[in-house]
């Protein structure tokens, strides 16, 4: 029976307050077996109350175990639950007017299955999932190219008309693991360096691997990210990475 | 490289409007049916509830913006905004969203979601009012635009380079402004050079010349004028004519519109203001 340990790091963009993170993420840290689900949500900058939205998708993601193929069903009560959290009534002129825009996140949600060995990856926008077998990359998904990632991805809105509702709303893919795997599940800022750097043929990973786990230390994963971020080798927004081990 | 900088609250930009109140924006667009000075109103206010409503987010509007809008017609060149703001030159974006001077019931159409429209009424918040009285003192409107800029880049030195718009419709009478236009066009942040547009409207919708080069002859002196003092467009707005109004711009466009409608007016106002959707 395959186990995993997971390590989490999440960070706000250089000059905003830590409150303002607009990343959501489900990753429990420690180790596991059986079956696990991990997500990441990116609440968009242009929209408001994106983290409240963020935050919902994540969490029925969590609670729904068919959250893609009834996501148009429970829309409607996320929806509701997300108004909820907003005291709509009594907002000013501006937001009101922004409210009605809605919000927009990307999200990407991996089913890990460690008895059948199966990871089961949906995704909408540009928040990203990767697969490494031995230090090489083997799967990244649904971007497999830094320089596709753009400022305008299609997103999860909160008003069911702006969601583009194709033949397949959500993308889907999946991922047989092995022991010494390791799954990354990230939002657009950190998944655009894997690719460059890879594309660099350089190693990502072992330098992920060495960040220590967010709930012993979060300076470290701060110190790495704002040394990227100084040097411009990584775009300065709210970033999100999921570290999965597989044993 | 140039216009790269990044624009949020500890590095906000700017946006300055000037705008002719002189006696003759008085005459009106017969496509609406509304008056130069009173078009441009309407634009200008529904751009800063646009910004505004860019820059708000959950908890309160973001100051990436300062805003100013200078009249110059009767009595000199002077700030335009009314109500609790009156007399500012530039103001910060979450001060201009809880300082309307009033907000307006207009109607809209919209979509009944079965193919046809409905009117609606939608809330249209004023921040100064359509004036057309008096000469066209567009050299001073443009020295006190340099004293504004130059205060500003003082303040700010790294900011994305500031935009500022002229609208008019006649000629200069208190003089040649082109020397205050190229002071200003010759200011920098260290991320470029100040953006000058100069957005001339005529009632008549004809002849409209609109982001030429130097290349297009130009009717008379006066467009001239105009021509000579605007920026050249910087490349990423070039691109947003190119790829949002269809437009084939030569290399050296310039941010210049002659005889333009209410139509293009408003255009020349999307592609100015387009570092608004720059905000990180």
């Amino acid at each position: 029976m395959l186990s995993c340990t997971i390590k989490s790091f999440t960070c706000v963009k250089a000059g905003n307050s830590t409150d303002e993170n607009e990343d959501s993420l489900l990753a429990p840290s420690g180790s596991f077996e059986g079956n696990i689900r991990v997500a990441v949500a990116d609440g968009a900058t242009e929209s408001s109350f994106s983290l409240e939205w963020a935050d919902l998708l994540v969490s029925y993601y969590k609670d729904f175990p068919n959250f893609e193929t009834d996501f148009f069903t429970l829309f409607p009560d996320i929806k509701g639950s997300w108004l909820d959290r907003i005291d709509s009534a009594n907002l000013e002129w501006y937001a009101q007017q922004k409210l009605e825009l809605g919000a927009f996140a990307s999200f990407l949600g991996a089913d890990i299955d460690l008895s059948t060995k199966l990871v089961k990856i949906i995704a909408v926008g540009d928040s990203n999932f990767f697969a490494f077998k031995n230090g090489k990359m083997i799967q990244a998904f649904p971007i497999e190219r830094s320089e596709t990632f753009s400022n305008t991805p299609v997103l999860i809105s909160s008003e069911l008309h702006k969601n583009k509702i194709e033949d397949e709303f959500f993308k889907k893919a999946t991922f047989e693991i092995a022991t010494g795997d390791v799954l990354i599940v990230a939002t657009d800022a950190i998944s655009q360096w894997i690719l460059k750097e890879i594309e660099q043929e350089n190693y990502p990973i072992n330098e992920l691997l060495d960040l220590p786990d967010t709930k012993i230390d979060s300076w470290p994963f701060q110190n790495w990210l704002d040394k990227l971020r100084r040097l411009h080798l990584i775009k300065n927004d709210d970033t999100t990475l999921v570290l999965i081990e597989i044993a | 490289m140039a216009y790269s900088a990044e624009i949020s609250r500890t590095h906000p930009s700017c946006f300055l409007f000037l705008i002719d109140q002189s006696g003759s924006m008085s005459d009106v667009f017969s496509k609406t049916n509304t008056s130069k000075s009173a078009a441009v109103a309407d634009a200008i206010n529904r751009m800063l509830q646009q910004l505004v409503i860019k820059c708000a987010k959950s908890e309160g509007v973001r100051d990436y913006y300062h805003v100013g809008v200078i009249g110059y017609g009767n009595g000199g060149a002077k700030p335009a905004f009314l109500g609790a703001i009156a007399g500012q030159n530039l103001v910060p974006i979450s001060l201009i969203a809880k300082t309307p001077a009033r907000v307006e019931q207009r109607t809209k159409k919209v979509s009944d979601g079965a193919g046809g429209l409905i009117e609606t009424t939608v809330k249209f918040p004023i921040w100064f009012d359509a004036v057309n009285e008096g000469g066209t003192p567009m050299k001073e409107a443009f020295t006190t635009a340099n004293d504004i800029i130059r205060n500003w880049l003082g303040q700010h030195p790294d900011c994305f380079p500031p935009v500022v718009m002229n609208f008019t419709d006649g000629e200069s009478t208190d003089g040649d402004p082109l020397d205050e236009m190229r002071n200003l066009t010759s200011k920098a942040s260290s991320d470029g050079n100040v953006i000058l547009f100069n957005v001339h409207a005529s009632v008549r919708s004809s002849n409209i010349i609109s982001f030429c080069g130097a290349e297009t002859t130009l009717p008379d002196q006066y467009a001239e004028l105009l021509f000579n003092g605007a920026s050249i467009l910087p490349d990423f707005m070039k691109k947003v004519a190119k790829e949002e109004y269809q437009y084939s711009l030569p290399g050296d466009a310039k941010a210049f519109v002659l005889n333009g409608d209410i139509e293009m007016i408003v255009t020349a106002i999307e592609i100015g203001t387009r570092p608004a959707n720059l905000l990180r």
